[in-house]
């Protein structure tokens, strides 16, 4: 599977080492010169894995998630479980950074190396359906979002995957990652909007103290509990940061840095998803119908109560969401498919020389935007559904993590430290018994 | 007597580490094992509730 290194493998392989060793060389001269502004740009340097991991986590999936769960749930028990997940979130990708960092190898090629190919497919595959059924949300985000400007579906399918493949094919690694956190930053669009509701803080601050549950522990809680935890944490997470630190260049030296871009990540995930649930939790929640709300009627409903300001910038958000978590998926599905077949994998290489490194990420693009297009397809329960089938695999790819994190042979000082090892197994334990009162709740529906 | 002069061996930092396949134990495989089995089951399960129509 890993083949043999022919001649024009290897000047591909040396390619793309020079093209990683220019952004290495800016690193390493900022990291020699003094001064809080040389640290500031050495810091903006290197931020990007744990930023862009964090806000394409709120990806279009996630802002529907969180805005029916606000209509349906108000300014209760999601806000503080939200915060919650966001520090969860942290601790998992946290790991991602120094696995990825220690062993320059994508997270992929680590499981299929260490653990075979059975284990090696079994991921593989997980993560491209996976992938591809999440990529179904973002195109459903982006033609829900453009149809709010009298865009019709085909032309704003179409052209959400133009730009990801533009962005991909065309952008080199640095360029691919600034320009990606410059769409990134738009998922901000979510904090003024809330504002916008003019929501009573002090039931926000209440529901830390609270947590309470409209409705009491139900079936369908349960089922939004667990499609929250799916959206928050998902197994392409995992594959994109480390992938993505690989291609970066980052080093045992960056760990740190790594570790901050992350935290940064996670606060302004949190930020983002806390305030589409004040929204909705403020503008919607306790009208007549609104658990059925599909987000078109979501949007409908926040036109008539901020006005076409406000229903524009929320279908603004949605489109930049699912263009932001595009670009990552896709990108996912590339590493991970070039790591386990050998292939030279990297943002750096131009098309003619890897064309089959680009191929299975616009392929699985390609393939979610024609889904979307299928008339009468049940868009709100499937996105309900992709995030809770995310959250069933999770708890396989934290075992491969815990694993790899804890191999003295390949992390040598950088191993899991007890509490790291205790935080991950509780998060484990946290997402099966979830899992497990989801399947109660399908089998006794009356009975919870 | 001169000393030998010794090979210093440059490590790039950005070399992959070398992978080898290792078994894992006992306790691990049974634990992957049972994780199989749950994923099965709980795909059946929301494929269910998908019909029961849970929401």
């Amino acid at each position: 599977m890993h083949g043999n290194h022919n001649a024009a493998q290897t000047a591909v392989w040396r390619e793309e080492a020079r093209l990683r060793t220019e952004d290495r060389a800016r690193v390493a001269a900022l990291r020699q010169s003094s001064g809080l502004p040389k640290r500031l740009m050495l810091l903006l340097a290197l931020l990007g894995p744990g930023i862009l991991v964090m806000i394409a986590d709120n990806d279009a999936g996630g802002v529907i998630t969180y805005a029916q769960t606000g209509a349906t749930y108000g300014l209760g028990f999601f806000i503080p479980a939200l915060v919650v997940g966001g520090l969860i979130a942290f601790l998992v990708q946290e790991m991602t950074v120094r696995l990825g960092a220690v062993t320059h190898r994508g997270h992929a090629e680590m499981i299929w190396g260490r653990y075979g190919a059975f284990w090696g497919w079994f991921s593989l595959i997980d993560l491209v359906m996976a992938n591809t059924l999440t990529l179904i949300t973002e195109f459903i985000g982006i033609t829900v979002g453009m149809s709010v400007f009298g865009v019709p579906p085909v032309l704003s399918a179409l052209g959400g995957l133009a730009v990801d493949a533009a962005i991909l094919l065309v952008l080199r690694y640095r360029a691919w990652e600034r320009v990606s956190m410059w769409i990134a930053a738009g998922n901000l669009v979510f904090v003024p909007l809330a504002l916008m509701a003019h929501p009573h803080w002090d039931r926000v601050a209440a529901a830390f103290q609270h947590w309470s549950v409209p409705g009491g522990f139900t079936a369908a809680f349960v089922f939004v509990v667990l499609a929250n935890f799916g959206t928050t944490i998902a197994p392409w997470m995992l594959f994109f940061q480390q992938s993505s630190v690989v291609d970066k260049g980052l080093t045992v030296a960056d760990v740190r840095h790594g570790q901050i871009d992350t935290a940064l990540g996670s606060l302004a995930m949190v930020v983002v998803a806390v305030a589409v649930v004040i929204l909705t939790g403020t503008e919607v929640f306790g009208h007549p119908g609104v658990q059925h709300y599909g987000i078109q009627q979501i949007l409908t409903f926040l036109g008539r109560r901020l006005g076409t300001t406000g229903e524009s910038l929320m279908a603004l958000g949605l489109v930049e969401a699912g263009t932001i978590a595009a670009i990552a998926l896709t990108a996912s599905t590339s590493w991970a498919t070039g790591e386990a077949f050998g292939w030279p994998r990297s943002i750096n290489l131009p098309v003619r020389q890897a064309w089959r490194f680009y191929v299975p990420g616009l392929l699985s693009a390609a393939v979610a935007a024609g889904i979307v297009l299928i008339p009468q397809a049940p868009l709100g329960f499937l996105n309900l559904t992709v995030q809770v089938l995310a959250s069933i695999f999770m708890p396989a790819a934290l075992l491969f993590l815990l694993l790899l994190l804890n191999d003295r042979e390949i992390m040598g000082i950088h191993v899991n430290r007890l509490w790291q090892n205790i935080s991950a197994v509780t998060i484990v334990g946290l997402l099966v018994a979830l899992n497990g009162a989801y399947g109660l709740s399908v089998i006794f529906p009356h009975g919870l | 007597m001169r000393p030998r002069k010794q090979r210093v061996q440059v490590v790039d930092p950005h070399d992959p580490v070398p992978l080898k396949r290792v078994t894992p134990r006992r306790s691990i495989q049974i634990v992957f094992w049972g994780l199989r089995v749950y994923i099965a089951l709980m795909v059946v399960l929301v494929i269910i509730g998908f019909f029961h129509g849970v929401r």
